[in-house]
This record gives C-alpha cells, sequence and structure tokens, in this order.
C-alpha cells in the first residue's frame, strides 16, 4: 500500500535528548582555519538507545561555539533503536531537538514487516516516526 | 646685667654649637654600616659549574617563516648542550601560525632539539592549544623545526568545543586536498559530548 504520510512508534519511548552522546570512530579530522570537525572510518554515534552508525559524520556547531548543533552522517547509514532499525543514505541528527532526519530510499523494519519511503523523520523524545515520500510497506506473506 | 649675660650665653653657642655640628659630622662615617662591595652578587657555586660544564644558551628563541607562509616560532628558558651533542631544552614553547588561518601552540616541560634532521622531540606533560577550542593533552610529541608537521604517537586526550575526547595517536599537518592545515586524530577516536552541559 502506498501512501504518502505514516507515523509508527520507533525505538523505545522517552529517550532523553540531554542524555551524553557518543561518537567513536577510526579518525576525526577537525580543520584548523573552519574548526569544522569530521569523523571518518566506521563511525558510530551513542545515545540512550540509540545508535546510528555512518561511514563519514561532520559535527555542525551551535552558533556560539559552545556545543554542537546538529550531527551530518552521510555515505550509508543505519539506526538502531530497541529492536526497530531503519537505514538510509543519509542522516541528520539534531541534538539539541531530539529529532534524526533520514532520507534517501529509508528502509525500516520492525519486527518482520518493513517499510520504504524517501525520508523519515524520528523523534527519539516522543518514540515516534514519519515516513513521507512515496511510502510502501512490505509485508511478509505467510509466518503465523 | 642681664644684657652681657645674653651676648655671653651668645658668644658661647656661636663656638660650641659649629664645633658638635663637627664632631657628629666627623663620626658618621665611622659608625654607618660597612658596605662591602665583594660580596653582594649571591651566587651558588653549582651554578658556576653547571654553567662551566656544557654550552648554555639562556632565553633562545627560534622562528621563521615556511615556504607555504606559516609562521612557526620556539622559545625555551634555556637549551643545554648535551654529552652526545643534542641540545635539550627546557620549558619549551612553540607558536604555529597557519598561513590558511588558525594557529597552535605547544607547551613541553623538555624538549630535545635536533637542528640536523629538522625535528624537536617535546617530553613530559606536553600541552597542545588551538584556535579551533580544542585543548590536547599528551606525553610526547615530534614536531618538524621548519614546516608544519606536529605528530604525537602516544595516547592524546583532548577538550574542545564538541566534548572530550580520546584517540590513539594524533597529528597536525596539511591536508593533501584542500592544503588547510588540520589536527587529524586516528587510531581510534572516542567522543563524548553532554548537551545537557551546554547553556542554553
Amino acid at each position: 500500500s502506498v501512501a504518502q504520510g505514516t507515523s509508527v512508534a520507533f525505538g523505545t519511548l522517552q529517550q532523553d535528548p540531554n542524555a551524553p552522546v557518543e561518537l567513536a570512530a577510526d579518525q576525526l579530522a577537525v580543520d584548523q582555519a573552519s574548526g569544522t570537525a569530521v569523523f571518518t572510518g566506521n563511525v558510530l554515534i551513542g545515545q540512550g538507545e540509540m545508535r546510528l552508525s555512518a561511514a563519514r559524520v561532520k559535527v555542525i556547531y551551535a552558533e556560539n561555539q559552545n556545543g554542537i548543533e546538529r550531527l551530518e552522517a552521510t555515505g550509508g547509514v543505519t539506526l538502531v533503536s530497541g529492536q526497530d532499525a531503519a537505514e538510509a543514505a543519509r542522516a541528520d541528527y539534531n541534538i539539541e531537538s531530539g529529532v534524526i532526519v533520514m532520507t534517501g530510499d529509508v528502509l525500516l523494519t520492525q519486527g518482520t514487516n518493513a517499510l520504504t519511503a524517501e525520508r523519515m523523520t524520528v523523534n527519539l523524545e516522543s518514540g515516534t516516526a514519519q515516513m513521507s515520500g512515496r511510502v510502501k510497506s512490505i509485508l511478509q506473506p505467510g509466518g503465523d | 646685667m642681664a644684657a652681657d649675660r645674653y651676648t655671653r650665653m651668645v658668644t658661647f653657642f656661636k663656638v660650641a654649637l659649629p664645633l658638635i655640628a663637627l664632631a657628629i659630622l666627623s663620626t658618621l662615617f665611622l659608625l654607618s654600616s660597612r658596605i662591602r662591595p665583594g660580596d653582594n652578587i649571591p651566587f651558588a657555586e653549582t651554578e658556576i659549574d653547571e654553567r662551566i660544564r656544557g654550552q648554555q644558551v639562556t632565553g633562545p628563541f627560534f622562528s621563521g617563516v615556511t615556504s607555504r607562509g606559516d609562521r612557526i616560532s620556539f622559545s625555551a628558558t634555556n637549551v643545554v648542550t648535551g654529552e652526545d651533542r643534542s641540545q635539550e631544552a627546557h620549558d619549551l614553547n612553540a607558536q604555529l601560525d597557519f598561513s590558511t588561518g588558525g594557529s597552535v601552540t605547544l607547551e613541553a616541560t623538555r624538549g630535545k632539539i635536533e637542528l640536523g634532521n629538522d625535528m624537536a622531540t617535546l617530553l613530559g606533560d606536553i600541552l597542545i592549544d588551538s584556535t579551533t577550542g580544542f585543548r590536547m593533552v599528551t606525553n610526547t610529541v615530534i614536531t618538524s623545526l621548519t614546516g608544519i608537521d606536529v605528530t604525537a604517537p602516544g595516547e592524546v586526550r583532548a577538550t574542545g568545543p564538541a566534548g572530550t575526547l580520546t584517540a590513539g595517536q594524533m597529528r597536525i599537518t596539511s591536508n593533501e586536498t584542500n592544503g588547510n592545515v588540520e589536527i587529524l586524530f586516528s587510531g581510534g577516536v572516542m567522543l563524548v559530548y553532554e548537551p545537557g552541559k551546554q547553556e542554553k
């Protein structure tokens, strides 16, 4: 079935947006002139139950340089929270608002059924996800 | 009667007072404390031996500009030439200003400088401060004296605008693609960022 927008529950509820965010990677390059920081080499972002892995993550600082505004994860992204998992080409994780926007043929698998879409917005705090843009759900026939 | 008693008193004082003044003045220098010019430069014997033992440069300052226009300057409290011809610097600090923007300062308690192979090895607890807001601490740093190439082979702990970070090693050099100078943490990087702690 094709729908314009579908909202589903995603991951565990009440993820605290102020929980510490851990970034692990093989390398981190900090450009001296502009100060931008780019993690490369199987980067893993972790916060509470949420795990976001990507090939490359760029850190975007808040304007007055105190803290991170958002993380741009590119090069193939996998988001896992609780038993739900979502894959996409790219994900933008806005730490301040606790919202992850995944774009580029998003595939969400929850238990047996799977949903694909162009774009998915996950709100970690409320544990909900909105999928939009040619949302298709793939039901597994058979099973119990 | 009273008049000549007064004049006799005046004539007596006219003579007595200058004599007393003369007496005070003359004894003044006898009683003053001895100033022995010989021993008012205090220094210890060990200092002399140390000075004699090896060549020593106090407060050396070394600065230059690389071919790309980055400014490099080193300074230390002193540099002693060791037996094996190597120069050992104390309280070394270096400032690297990059032509592409930004700058880095290094501070170390000790450093071995080998001008021959264009290298300085900084030892002790080294503090590296960068204009990007990253402050790094490590225990060994090898840096070139004439170019931008700072390597910390050992573990580096850093604090910065993005939180606290540990990395296997760290290198500051110019990026091959865009030529900008960058700090490259590698060998496994772990950063912890506390969103709660930032003041909104």
